[in-house]
């Protein structure tokens, strides 16, 4: 099972809980499971975060796979300058 | 208003234009005589991305009104290279990557090239000083340092 | 995904294939372009730092001859709420308009409130002259600390504070509050032996980018439109043009000029909009140009910080727990750099417990925009000067200080996801080992040291490479060259392909000719871009393997490619010559049609990059000035495809920082006017006050990348600041916390310790 990781300003959401174990295939599949849990949290997800899976920051994520075993971590979406 | 006629010299070859007597040496090149090589990067003197240089005496363009270029003699960044071939100066900026966005180097050959005309062997003290009127906000400076060195020690007929 | 191989010319530091035209002047800059018909464009600015807009009286102006338009915020459509994709300060399209052009209030001194288009600038002058707008003035907000007061005057009625744990109910100046925690922070001050805090505050300050801001707009009756500009993102430039117009981005080209200088500063728009308005209501096309002047005034600065920080630690250095506290100015529309800020104060450091609380604060300033690794100077200037502080008091190096509680691979960030292989503990260890770390000093003389960190940007690139009828590649990207990325796209497209670099071409194209490109920023580039350009080599070299199949009659997987050519694999049975790329596409209409290789792609596993810095200075007792005598930079570049580029990134931000440390601030009067707002007085390093800038570059690969690449461009700017805060506290035995050290605030904190 994956494990996920909540931000500080995601946990509002989550009634606390900062980390979870959900299995996914992708990373649209983990957000869906998630709007199960937390309704209204995809909103918050789809277009608005950058995630880190198993390490690599990945900008706008959607179909991108989610291992057994991945650690997957919300972020604030950062460019740079 | 009415313009002014100025007959002037610029990289060697001999130039008339129409100007307000107002407008800076800066503007007519770019704006007049379609020479957008020299830039403008501030328009008060501060940054050196106007640097030409006025019978061999290294100006600021943007200091200068173009009416006072008139029977006299100008060189832009235009003139440095000559026909097919590269100055030694733009050469060593390549070759040491003394250039990053570019925007000051025009500036900054000119700059090298008055220098190294008046003082053919420069200490590292003198090289910076002499062109702590040139703005660079990409290389800090080194990689320019380097190349003019090497430049100079090309133009005085040493190995490198 | 990267192994240890031997680099044919990665690595080699081949001359730039645009830089003939860069030292000789033919290379066009934003400002260089001009179109027959066109017209001169000039910005009216507000003459308040905080004042609604009443009444605007255009009509004597429209009488001027030779005025062929005039726009206020009128022309302008009505922008809805949106958020802007991929910002650092989560910024907002309705912001960005009003920004481009006042509606009906200016929220900074040089707010854009109307503009003209005429035969000649004097014209423009005049015309802007005689516009007459009434003002009702309001109270300047000009620092945080006076923002975030109770009773404040508000900048924004509207504006309540987003993220508080309680939804807010009075309106407020901090436009976000962000939380980031860790463990049990009091738990984490208790375990510590020793706890130190401090405060320190950085100025506003400029990316000072030698070429002002410049477009050329030119839009048809049919409203088709071709934008020219000096950018650091041009499908932004079209993205962000089209959300403020009301357009179609399919009607809109934008051309990108070379750059002269960025550094996050042109990852927005400020003139296009109003050249484009400009352009529709005259009919012709509209050149605008800023002055310095309104670079300084109306464009992007970086933002100022108060940040406060406070560590604890065991005897023997391990950090128990570490807590800031930052707020960071936003300029009239909210949307700082605090959360990279605070995302990357304790990025290079174990922390078992902490507690990151950001502010971002409205005041009558220019709206910041990106500076090079942004937020990340401010806040980390803050935690290394305390680091440096700790080590003291602990009787620690500082280097050794660092070491124990270094972040590696498999650490966990600060920011959430564990390390993969970082370069931290490398960098440490090579400053350890440098000469600069033990040279003598003498009287007034001290070195500072600091981390310094990013997290690199991936996103999207594209990117095309076409084969040539003699062989030679012609690599089509998208990315606006700041720093010399056409030679590393040349460098990695032949190295894929197995050709000389000579035989590589590499032109940035525009948004009507390239794929869809992120921005030039956020150290992505050779990372991003060149991941797509390495693709499309590939997808070059699977076409190459087809045709040469095809040539000699076996099944294409039955073929290599070597130095470039193909080959049958080894102990394929088939008589025949290696097919070099140019016989192949000498061949190719006969073979199949054009070789054109293609990639595009959202990059992923971006590795961060870390650095340590060093700096020595002397001071001067009698003037509080302070002299670089010696600068250090060591950086993980992954690899380095262009080593001299990847050292003037090194030296480039270095100079930055150091300028930020001691010399740059906005200056501001009591009615919010920048006093200063020239590069004589705005005081950025010139030649002669820098030394040569030695640098070491590390190479821990990214494992994520092909060759193992890291991004390098916006580390640079991060250290510097505490490194050289760092070296002038031990020349002098004072802490002065606030920047920059210049010479007055220097012989202040000298005199003050006398008495």
């Amino acid at each position: 099972m994956a494990k996920v990781f909540f931000p500080d300003h995601l946990m509002q959401l989550t009634a606390g809980v900062r980390e979870l174990e959900v299995h996914a295939e992708s990373f649209r599949d983990l957000v869906a499971k998630l709007e199960q849990l937390y309704p209204g949290i995809s909103k918050l997800l789809i277009g608005k975060v950058a995630v880190a899976i198993d390490g690599d920051i990945i900008h706008d994520p959607f179909l991108d796979p989610v291992g057994p075993d991945s650690e997957v971590y919300f972020l604030h979406r950062i460019e740079g300058g | 208003m009415s313009k002014t006629r100025v007959e002037t010299k610029i990289n060697g070859e001999q130039m008339e234009f129409l100007c307000e007597p107002q407008q800076s040496m800066l503007d007519v090149l770019r704006d007049t005589l379609g020479l957008t090589g020299t830039k403008e990067g501030c328009a008060t003197g501060d940054c050196g991305a106007c640097s030409v240089m006025l019978d061999g005496r290294l100006i600021c363009s943007c200091l200068m009104l173009a009416v006072e270029s008139n029977g006299r003699q100008l060189t832009t960044i235009e003139g440095i290279s000559r026909g097919e071939t590269l100055h030694p100066i733009q050469q060593k900026f390549l070759q040491h990557a003394a250039l990053q966005c570019g925007i000051c180097t025009p500036g900054f050959v000119v700059a090298a090239k008055a220098l190294l005309d008046e003082n053919p062997n420069p200490t590292e003290e003198e090289i910076r000083y002499h062109l702590a009127g040139n703005l660079c906000r990409c290389t800090g400076y080194d990689k320019i340092i380097r190349a003019v060195q090497d430049a100079a020690q090309t133009l005085r007929g040493e190995a490198s | 995904m990267s192994e240890a191989r031997d680099y044919k010319v990665i690595g080699t530091r081949v001359v730039r294939p645009d830089g003939v035209d860069k030292v000789t002047g033919r290379a066009n800059f934003g400002a260089d372009f001009s179109l027959p018909g066109m017209l001169y464009g000039k910005v009216l600015r507000s003459p308040h730092a905080h004042a609604r807009i009443k009444k605007i009286d255009t009509a004597a102006a429209a009488k001027i001859e030779g005025v062929y338009a005039i726009v206020t915020g009128a022309d302008f459509p009505k922008v809805g709420h949106e958020e802007i994709t991929g910002g650092e300060g989560a910024g907002d399209f309705a912001d960005l308009a009003t920004n481009v052009m006042a509606r009906d209030k200016v929220v900074y001194h040089g707010h854009a409130v109307a503009a003209v288009a005429a035969q000649t600038s004097a014209i423009a002058d005049a015309a802007l002259a005689a516009i007459k707008i009434d003002y009702e003035r309001l109270a300047p907000v000009m620092d945080l600390d006076t923002a975030m007061a109770d009773n404040a005057t508000l900048i924004d009625e509207r504006l309540f504070t987003a993220g508080l744990p309680e939804k807010a109910t009075k309106p407020s100046n901090v436009a976000a509050y962000m939380e980031f925690k860790r463990g049990d922070i009091a738990q984490g001050f208790a375990e510590a032996d020793v706890v130190v805090e401090g405060t320190y505050r950085t100025p506003t300050v400029h990316q000072g980018y030698i070429e002002p801001h410049a477009c050329v707009a030119s839009i048809n009756q049919g409203g088709q439109a071709t934008i020219w500009c000096c950018t650091q993102g041009h499908f932004d430039v079209r993205s962000m043009t089209s959300k403020v117009l009301g357009m179609n981005v399919a009607d809109i080209r934008v051309i990108p000029s070379e750059i002269g200088g960025g550094f996050g500063g042109k990852t927005t728009i400020y003139l296009e909009p109003v050249a484009m308005v400009l352009s529709k209501k005259s009919g012709r096309p509209v050149k605008i140009t800023m002055t310095r002047d309104e670079v300084f005034r109306a464009s992007g600065p970086a933002s100022a910080t108060k940040c406060k920080i406070k560590i604890g630690a065991k005897k023997d250095g391990t950090f128990t727990a570490m807590s800031a506290w930052l707020a960071y100015e936003a300029g009239g529309y909210k949307g700082s750099s605090m959360a990279p800020g605070a995302m990357c104060v304790f990025a290079p450091y174990v922390v078992p417990h902490f507690l990151i609380q950001g502010y971002d604060v409205l005041v009558n300033k220019p709206k910041v925009a990106a500076y090079r690794a942004p937020g990340a100077p401010q806040s980390m200037y803050a935690c290394e000067s305390l680091i440096d502080d700790l080590a003291r008091q602990l009787k620690i190096d500082p280097i050794d200080l660092r070491l124990k509680n270094a972040v590696s691979a498999g650490s966990q960030a600060a920011y959430g996801p564990k390390y993969n292989a970082v370069g931290f503990k490398e960098c440490l260890e090579a400053a350890k080992k440098h000469p600069n770390y033990t040279k003598k000093l003498g009287p007034n003389e001290g070195r500072g040291l600091a981390a310094g960190f990013w997290f690199n940007a991936g996103m999207q690139s594209s990117a095309e490479v076409h084969i040539n009828e003699n062989g030679t590649v012609t690599v089509v990207e998208g990315s606006p060259d700041i720093g010399g990325s056409r030679a590393s796209m040349a460098l990695m497209a032949a190295e894929e392909l197995g050709v000389p670099y000579e035989r590589v071409r590499v032109v940035v194209a525009d948004t009507e000719n390239a794929g869809y490109n992120n921005v030039t920023g956020g150290s992505r580039v050779t990372f991003a871009t060149g991941m797509a350009v390495i693709q499309a080599a590939g997808d070059i070299i699977t076409q190459c393997k087809q045709r040469a199949a095809a040539t000699w009659g076996i099944e294409a997987d039955l073929v290599d490619w070597k130095d470039g050519q193909a080959i049958p694999k080894p102990g394929v049975n088939a008589d025949v010559k290696p097919l070099t790329l140019a016989q192949i596409a000498a061949n190719s209409g006969r073979t199949g049609g054009p070789l054109l290789g293609r990639a595009s792609l959202n990059a992923r596993g971006a590795g961060p990059g870390f650095s340590i810095n060093m700096a020595d200075v002397r001071v001067d007792p009698e003037t509080g000035k302070v002299d670089v005598l010696r600068f250090t930079a060591i950086q993980d570049a992954g690899k380095a495809i262009h080593p001299a580029y990847v050292e003037g990134q090194m030296q480039g931000g270095a100079a930055q920082g150091i300028g930020w440390a001691l010399n740059e601030e906005y200056i501001y009067d009591s009615n919010g006017v920048m006093q200063n707002a020239g590069f004589l007085d705005y005081r950025m390093p010139v030649a002669s006050d820098l030394p040569m800038i030695d640098t070491q570059i590390i190479e821990v690969p990214n494992p994520s990348h092909p060759y193992g690449v890291r991004g390098v461009g916006e580390v640079p700017i991060v250290a510097p600041l505490a490194a050289v805060a760092n070296a002038v506290r031990a020349a002098t035995g004072i802490r002065i916390p606030d920047l920059p050290l210049s010479p007055p605030r220097v012989l202040a904190a000298l005199e003050a310790a006398k008495a």
